[in-house]
């Protein structure tokens, strides 16, 4: 017990981790294929530590519409009304291959650094 | 949904929509709509249909709307306000101006209070209450002892 990290200082330290990566996380799961908006959502949420809740994706799911990193549209269904997909643009492509460029070059950084690699 | 079941969906929009105040209206309607879009997803897709407890689940997963709204403004760098000068002018008038212009004053606070979407509504429905009746006590009773 005495080497757990405390509750709240993991949930602080997840929600700084997350604040720069979930966007890229909803551009990866999109890159692949369209996803109806539900469904998006509950992929996400399903990812441990990825979401505090469902309802916190939505706002970002607006902010990238905005910036034209996503667009969204309302299909027929096959059962039941119309839903909303989303699918990733070609902005949100490159967004999406600029970080994952930095992201692989950072990744390893701290892991060489946590694991006392560093070249010294 | 039946109606118990409808109005906790209603409630938590309503809640939704006021903890997202400080969020531009176009994008505050686009958060709510596809929130609620999201709850009938959920809520159709079981079979029975949910009762309240399982609805309550439901509303908790999509989660607290404060949070949602905290999400919302660091999404849009927008700073969170608290109280702001509306509803300090408006306490002020309907303190003093229940005092001074009986009546006129505190119809104009209360105009300006409702006008704010800040201020929660049992706080509203108090001070637009109370104080004319704290007013009239205290006239009263000055008038009485002179």
């Amino acid at each position: 017990m005495l080497h757990m990290v405390p509750r709240q200082t993991e949930d602080r330290l997840l929600s700084q981790m997350r604040r720069g990566t979930l966007e890229y996380c909803v551009l990866a799961v999109l890159r692949k294929e369209e996803r109806y908006a539900f469904d998006l959502v509950k992929t996400l949420a399903e990812v441990d530590g990825m979401v505090t809740s469902e309802g916190t994706l939505y706002p970002l799911l607006t902010r990238l519409r905005k910036d034209g990193l996503v667009s969204s549209a309302w299909k027929e269904s096959p059962k039941g009304p119309p839903r909303r997909y989303y699918r990733i643009t070609a902005k949100g492509t490159r967004a999406l291959d600029d970080f994952t460029q930095e992201w692989r070059r950072f990744r390893s950084s701290v892991d060489d650094l946590i694991e006392g690699k560093e070249n010294r | 949904m039946n109606t118990a079941t409808e109005s906790l969906v209603t409630r938590y929009l309503r809640d939704l929509k006021r903890a997202l105040h400080d969020v531009p209206s176009a994008r505050r309607r686009e958060i709510v709509d596809e929130i609620r879009e999201h709850i009938d997803e959920a809520a159709t897709s079981m079979s029975p249909e949910p009762n309240e407890a399982e609805l309550r689940n439901i509303l908790d997963q999509v989660g607290d709307p404060e949070s949602i709204a905290a999400e919302a403004c660091d999404r849009f760098g927008i700073s969170r306000s608290k109280a702001g000068s509306l509803e300090r002018v408006a306490i002020a008038l309907l303190i003093v101006g229940g005092l001074l212009l009986p009546g006129v004053g505190w119809v104009i606070g209360a105009v300006l209070l409702n006008l704010s979407r800040t201020v929660h509504m049992v706080v509203l429905m108090v001070t637009v209450t109370l104080i004319p009746v704290l007013t009239a006590i205290y006239l009263w009773r000055r008038a009485w002892r002179s």
